[in-house]
């Protein structure tokens, strides 16, 4: 029996024994309650309440925290990673070991000498654990201080681990930087996830002014688009008069009197003055998301290569009071205009028609009527 | 010759042809009366697409079945007679063949046309924000090539297995539902990925149903 389930195991006997011996003093002490005070009494069952508490907590560490005590480590190029799988056979094993291989070269080559701060705790854990029995899996990524879970379809697969393991140190690169938390970064360092098409249709039909006129082109927008969310003057910063109405219907609103809900009901009916009227009132809901901002994130990356990574990564006292934008147009080492128009460019590109569309799907799609048109023509069978 | 066919293809699938194309004509604007009963106020780049949204899918099923009711009506008419007609006339069977499949093409036509008319009308009737455009050509192309894809599949079952067509073409979804059940409960969920994605993704053959089939769009 492993370590843990030793101590979840005494634990559990523990508990039952003190739960036993509460029950067995009130039962058993001559006179039984009667011979008490209602007040030692109470005092009595307070204390057996703390201590049952404890032993919860205790026990809750063990499950929660004190889990993922490897079973197996790999020390790669200077890099801990602790890993264990519950029920894996031995291939399982090694298509883990495979992926964390592939994963970490994979990083080494996106982050350069940044790696190890970027894996900034004493050692990264996997956790592999299966289902049912058929095949499905959770992959558990922990860095010591959250954890990401990744449920498969499958049983698990090298590029699985991989994934996770760049996934993880993508959320790690946000979360260690003040200015980068409003944005995702889980795709950042992954070139397999393209989220650039999904960006541009979602601020070309955005609901904010601003979102759309950086979809038409206009790059003091996409700079607005990109800069933090500041909710307070979302109203006049990223709206206009005529999405007043959909700000009204989606925003969240503190105003309980009558009087906003009336206006609000006209608003809703269309009557525009009426919008107008409530909509300072109103808190919208941020329109672009932190997908939207992770792509200037993941475009900086691309422009930098790993001495961008490396720039993030790295903390100097300046960059406090750099706005995420700055910050990161000079992570890629170019300026803050050329940042956001290159942006611009390779977001939007991503509509243009991909392989598949226009003159080769005519094609195909004929050929293989074609096709079939030939074979039905090869026998007659009444 | 061929005159001969189609006017045979005509009048055996006449009825199909006019239902299949009113449908076809009046979907867009039912589609979107569905969502937003009306058309005449403005609406934002959200709503439009919104108001297409379901366009796409349900006219690849309408593609679908033209193609399904092209083939069956004709086939049905010449097997009540025993194929007397395909049979007595003074051609080779395979030139018989490609006869029938060019006027059953021929005739997707009809569905088509009556499509682009409706795309147009509601077209007119919606006013598209400026941070989108319409595709009327994409889509009724598309609709044109899922059905032309979809009378090829048809005819070709058909007119290979005969009237035993029914029942192979039961049998082979069910085969395809069973298998990628069995898979999928087994572990290789990514093999049913794989051969699905080789079939939807261009050059796949299923590609045309797979691709975008909005009618307003960035």
């Amino acid at each position: 029996m492993s370590e843990p389930r030793l101590a979840i195991a005494g634990l559990a006997i523990a508990r039952g024994a003190l739960a036993l011996g509460v029950a067995a003093t009130l039962a058993l002490s001559p006179g039984g309650a009667a011979a008490q005070s209602s007040l030692e009494l109470r005092a009595r069952a307070d204390s057996a309440q703390r201590r049952a508490t404890l032993l919860r907590e205790a026990y809750r560490r063990v499950i929660e925290q004190d889990a993922p005590i490897a079973d197996r480590t790999l020390s790669l190029d200077g890099v801990t990673l602790r890993y264990r799988g519950m029920d894996l056979g031995s291939a399982d094993s090694v298509r883990v070991v495979e992926g964390v291989t592939r994963g970490l070269a994979r990083l080494r080559a996106g982050t350069g000498a940044a790696l190890p701060a970027l894996l900034d705790t004493a050692a990264w854990s996997l956790d592999v654990r299966r289902r049912g029995p058929f095949g499905s899996s959770d992959l558990y990524v922990r860095d010591g201080r959250t954890n990401w879970r990744h449920t498969l379809k499958h049983p698990i697969q090298a590029t699985d681990v991989e994934a996770g393991l760049l996934t993880r140190a993508g959320d790690r690169l946000v979360e260690r930087t003040e200015q980068l938390r409003d944005r995702m970064g889980w795709f950042a360092l992954r070139p397999d996830v393209a989220p650039w098409g999904e960006v541009a249709r979602r601020l070309a039909t955005n609901w904010s002014a601003a979102g759309r006129a950086c979809a038409a082109g206009a790059l003091a927008s996409c700079r607005l688009v990109l800069e933090r969310y500041r909710p307070k003057e979302a109203v006049t910063r990223y709206f206009e008069p005529r999405d007043y109405r959909d700000v009204v219907v989606s925003g969240a609103s503190s105003a309980t009197d009558s009087l906003f809900f009336a206006s609000k009901a006209r608003c809703v009916a269309g009557a525009d003055s009426a919008c107008a009227r409530i909509v300072r009132d109103i808190t919208p809901a941020d329109p672009f998301g932190g997908a939207v901002r992770g792509t200037l994130l993941a475009h900086a990356i691309e422009l930098g290569g790993d001495a961008a990574v490396a720039r993030l990564v790295e903390r100097r006292p300046a960059d406090a009071d750099l706005e995420a934008i700055s910050l990161l147009a000079d992570a890629a080492g170019v300026s803050e205009d050329s940042l956001i128009a290159s942006w611009h460019r390779r977001t939007f590109a991503a509509l243009e028609p991909a392989s598949g569309a226009g003159v080769p799907l005519i094609l195909s799609t004929v050929a293989w009527s074609g096709l079939l048109f030939v074979a039905s023509r090869r026998r007659r069978y009444l | 010759m061929f005159g001969q066919i189609l006017y045979t293809q005509v009048k055996w699938s006449r009825a199909a042809v006019a239902v299949l194309s009113a449908i076809a004509f009046v979907l867009p604007a039912l589609l979107w009366r569905a969502v937003h009963q009306g058309w005449m106020r403005e609406y934002s780049a959200l709503e439009v697409m919104r108001g297409f949204a379901v366009l796409g899918p349900a006219l690849g099923v309408v593609a679908f079945f033209v193609g399904f009711i092209l083939v069956a009506q004709a086939w049905a008419a010449d097997a009540a007679t025993r194929h007397v007609y395909a049979l007595s006339l003074p051609i080779p069977w395979a030139r018989y063949v490609a006869l029938r499949y060019g006027a059953g093409a021929l005739l997707l036509l009809v569905p088509t046309i009556a499509l682009w008319l409706g795309v147009m009308l509601i077209l007119s009737l919606v006013t598209i924000p400026e941070s989108l455009n319409a595709y009327p050509g994409t889509v009724t192309l598309r609709f044109l090539l899922a059905a032309l894809f979809s009378y090829s599949v048809m005819f070709a079952l058909q007119y290979l297995s005969g009237k035993r067509a029914a029942y192979i073409l039961l049998t082979a979804l069910v085969g395809v539902f069973a298998f990628s059940l069995v898979l999928g409960l087994a572990g290789y969920g990514e093999v049913v990925d794989a051969v699905t994605g080789a079939l939807l993704r261009w050059p796949g053959p299923l590609a045309v149903f797979a691709s975008d089939w909005m009618l307003v769009d960035v």
